[in-house]
């Protein structure tokens, strides 16, 4: 069984809006994108989102499905739970709580299954979190998993990601693997 | 145990030969005899050979209850750093909530507990990933998922963690019980493996 590496990106700067694998070959069975670093450059809260093969932004194309669940907080048994579901222009598939001075650490997987599939529609599912190191009180700590469908039937070859339309923060990476026979 | 002290044997050359772009497992071991820690030694070396490390783990059990599996990320000894932060976030009959398990800990992560001494009562398995292990811009992190089975509806954990060693270097990964007097079962087994050639 394989699993190799197909592309990467790294944000450079942290005016950096957008990260990008494309020319996906169609010669495995499923992707999976390792992200790491927290993402946002910014104090203030906000999703992980992204697109496949560039597609929503346009007129009637709000038809990316997903549902989030968030687990956030401080120490103690009850801590901030949320959700996010709905459809959107980009789907949503993980969460940055925000912590000043940035200082957070930040992993999520995006796993996209069947992705050359052509008679169906595609689905995903992600797996993530961040953590602040300056403090156990701030709230910068998350956890997420999320899952979604990407509503066409083309195959995938390009995969982009971004934290809402904010910068991340520099050396942010994304990795796209692919693994198993198609 | 096969190399004494949790220590495991680096798979031929593997884990030096710049992986090549795809997923090559460095280490592998099962333990013959109950064993508290097992660590994997001189990563920083394995890991020049690749982007991205993840450990797959699969326990028969351990021999106390309600313990959670330890994830060290350290360049020394276990127990002794304090620069390392984790959150948690389980279910089960022992917690269902989210933790800020550790801040200023000796731990990286956190994982499933146990229930039970029952060793077919809490078997569990999971993956943890180290995704930045050659990153320059930040502190190397763990994120890690586990599942526990049970012998009841009460006793089933299942969690996930992420962690921050708040270094940007280490020499050891080990995976151990929090309570340094509980074991991992003989015939546990844990695999590291390597993902997406050199840096």
């Amino acid at each position: 069984m394989t699993y190799e590496l197909i592309g990467e990106a790294q944000a450079p700067n942290d005016t950096t809006t957008s990260l990008e694998v494309e020319n996906i070959p169609d010669t495995y069975k499923h992707l999976q994108c390792i992200i790491a670093g927290p993402g946002y450059h910014s104090s203030n809260p906000t999703y992980w989102t992204g697109r496949f093969n560039d597609k929503g932004g346009g007129a009637g194309e709000d038809i990316y499905q997903f549902g989030l669940m968030i687990a956030s907080g401080t120490s103690g048994a009850y801590p901030w739970t949320t959700g996010n579901e709905g459809s959107a222009d980009q789907f949503y598939f993980g969460y940055n709580n925000g912590v000043s001075p940035y200082d957070v650490q930040g992993i999520t997987i995006l796993d996209v299954y069947d992705y050359t599939d052509t008679a169906n529609k595609k689905s995903w599912t992600s797996y993530g979190g961040t953590i602040d190191e300056t403090s156990t009180s701030s709230g910068g700590d998350t956890m997420v998993v999320g899952a979604g469908s990407f509503p066409w039937t083309e195959a995938i070859n390009k995969i982009s990601i971004n934290m809402n339309g904010n910068n991340m923060q520099t050396g942010c990476t994304l990795r796209v693997f692919g693994w198993g026979a198609p | 145990m096969p190399f004494g002290a949790g220590k495991v044997a680096l798979l031929g050359a593997a884990g030096s030969s710049g992986g090549g772009g795809t997923l090559d497992v460095l280490y592998t071991t099962t333990l013959s005899t109950d064993t508290q820690k097992v660590s994997f030694t001189n990563v920083d070396s394995i890991a020049s050979s690749y982007r991205t490390l993840v450990l797959q783990f699969f326990a028969v059990g351990v021999s106390g209850t309600n313990n959670w599996n330890e994830l060290l990320y350290s360049g020394t000894s276990h127990g002794t750093e304090t620069n390392f932060s984790t959150h948690s976030w389980g279910a089960g009959v022992n917690t269902s909530s989210f933790y800020e398990y550790s801040y200023n800990s000796d731990i990286v992560a956190g994982g499933g507990g146990s229930t039970s001494a029952s060793w077919y009562a809490q078997s569990s398995g999971g993956w943890i990933w180290f995704p930045n292990w050659q990153d320059d811009n930040f502190n190397r992190g763990a994120m890690g998922i586990n599942a526990s089975a049970a012998d009841n509806a009460y006793a089933y954990f299942i969690s996930s963690a992420i962690g921050s060693s708040g270094n940007t270097s280490g020499t050891t990964i080990s995976i151990a019980n929090e309570t340094s007097s509980n074991n991992w079962y003989a015939g546990s087994h844990f695999t590291l493996c390597g993902l997406g050639g050199t840096k």
